[in-house]
């Protein structure tokens, strides 16, 4: 547990450091889901084995919000939901998006760096696999009046693993893919859809 | 149109999908290992202090199509392995092995057999010429049906676990085998081992079933074509060691890739041979 709470509270830290480094007021705020998420937790081929690539291997209920500047924007995401009938998972992402490429005020080519907190938990017995992530992100986000739809690819680099099961120990190692016999690099895409809040003054 | 209206367009096209995937259907006793559990790296596994060992042989065999051939394979196999380390313990061979696995019902039918039955009975003599512990796939013929079941015999001959394959493939079904639903847990020394055959391992009853068991081993037979895998992750979820012992070569159409491993409860494959009729030998703590 006490692993568990420190890497939440360095994740928001982290974020937290970052916005305050911003001299300039921020642009807006955003609120979204992953409207993917939910329909991982089918249990058939399609949705099982498929599906979580394309929904950033969140699952369940899967929401995500955030601060904008003017190029840049804060977001964390927030998950939870079982991936099948034997786990639940939560997750907690933070990280930063800077646009590359801005048509205009949030929209554009976008890329950044996260951090996410991965808990897979056997509801039978009671272990509970646990490993800090980070990863990139490329994506590209389009803002139509106040709705925003966001297409972005997630690839990760690295694994720092614990577990409460008997007899084991903390292991770190690169990790580029879930599937490393199909590819040894496998990016996972995420959709986000969501309501964007302007901010009078920042904009 | 103003943006709260494309609002509810868009929930409500959410909703609709919803739908359509829903009427799709959801599988019964479905527990496919996917992309969540894959996600990370699997953790540290320290071998406990104990005296608890288990001296393990796992096999992959090039099976002929007579059973006869197969049962010489087997002893020569068993032999070899002895002469290598008279100290195993249980000597663990791949699914079906007493012919060829993926052939039609006429053909699975004529090498399949009762247990007991002839193929068992030199199984068991082996077994007790040897005192060790065997785990032999084989075709079962039990009541008018076909069973892909995996026997499992103790140091005096005696069968101590028989298992019949609950999920079956679409090889399985082409070949005539009849699925039962049955969980056997056996004891190998102080080890509790609870018995699977390949696909048996995404049925979500029988995972329950030995979840609740508390198993030590996932005693498993193979046929599998496919290299490593993330079938190690099964290890993980049951918290046991799993032996996987497989088939090796072309038979007909299909190919097996002749992958064994055995897989520490944490998930690691702490030992493993690909691509060849081979063995290695492990021993196993608690």
């Amino acid at each position: 547990m006490k692993r568990i709470a420190v890497s939440l509270f360095f994740m928001i830290f982290m974020v937290f450091s970052a916005v305050s480094q911003h001299k300039t007021e921020p642009a807006g705020y955003f609120a979204g889901i992953n409207p993917i998420a939910p329909f991982t937790s089918i249990p058939n081929q399609l949705t099982n084995l498929f599906l979580p690539l394309v929904s950033n291997l969140e699952t369940g209920f899967a929401a995500n919000a955030g601060i904008m500047f003017d190029k840049s924007m804060a977001e964390a995401r927030i998950s939870y939901g079982k991936p099948n009938k034997l786990y639940e998972l939560f997750q907690f992402h933070t990280g930063f998006n800077h646009f590359i490429f801005m048509k205009n005020s949030g929209n554009g080519l976008y890329a950044g760096g996260f951090i996410k907190y991965y808990q897979l938990e056997n509801s039978v017995n009671s272990v509970r696999n646990s490993s800090l992530i980070p990863y990139f992100t490329v994506g590209y986000r389009i803002e139509r009046e106040k709705i925003f739809f966001d297409f972005r690819l997630n690839q990760n680099i690295y694994s720092v693993s614990w577990s409460n099961q008997e007899n084991t120990s903390l292991n770190t190692n690169f990790h580029f893919s879930v599937y490393d016999d199909i590819s040894p690099v496998l990016p996972y895409l995420s959709v986000n859809i969501g309501y964007v809040f302007k901010n009078q003054k920042g904009s | 149109m103003n943006a709260k209206i494309k609002s509810l367009l868009i929930i409500n096209q959410f909703f609709l999908l919803s739908g359509v995937l829903f009427m799709m259907g959801c599988e019964n006793d479905y527990l496919t290992i996917n992309a969540f559990e894959a996600e990370g790296t699997t953790v540290n596994y320290n071998l406990p202090d104990t005296t608890s060992t288990l001296q393990v042989a796992v096999v992959s065999l090039t099976c002929s199509k007579q059973k006869s051939e197969n049962l010489q394979k087997i002893s020569e196999c068993i032999r070899l392995v002895m002469s290598a380390n008279p100290g195993v313990e249980l000597i663990s061979f791949g699914e079906a092995i007493s012919g060829w696995y993926a052939e039609n019902s006429s053909y699975i039918s004529s090498v399949a057999e009762p247990i007991p039955g002839p193929f068992t009975d030199s199984i068991s003599c082996y077994a007790e010429r040897y005192s060790l512990f065997l785990s032999v796939g084989m075709a079962e013929k039990k009541e008018g049906h076909l069973y892909n079941t995996l026997v499992v015999f103790d140091p005096n001959g005696q069968i101590i676990g028989i298992h019949r394959k609950n999920t079956l493939t679409p090889e399985d079904e082409n070949a005539g085998y009849s699925p039962m639903k049955n969980a056997n847990v056996v004891s190998i020394k102080d080890f509790k081992a609870g018995l699977m055959i390949c696909a048996d391992v995404n049925g979500e009853w029988l995972t329950r079933e030995y979840l609740n068991a508390e198993i030590d081993i996932i005693l498993s037979a193979f046929a599998s074509p496919i290299g490593l895998p993330s079938f190690n992750l099964i290890s993980r979820r049951m918290g046991a060691w799993q032996i996987f012992p497989n088939r090796y070569g072309t038979e007909d159409k299909s190919t097996y890739s002749g992958l064994i491993y055995v897989s520490d409860p944490a998930g690691n494959i702490v030992e493993h041979r690909i691509n060849s009729e081979s063995f290695f030998i492990y021993t196993i703590v608690k």
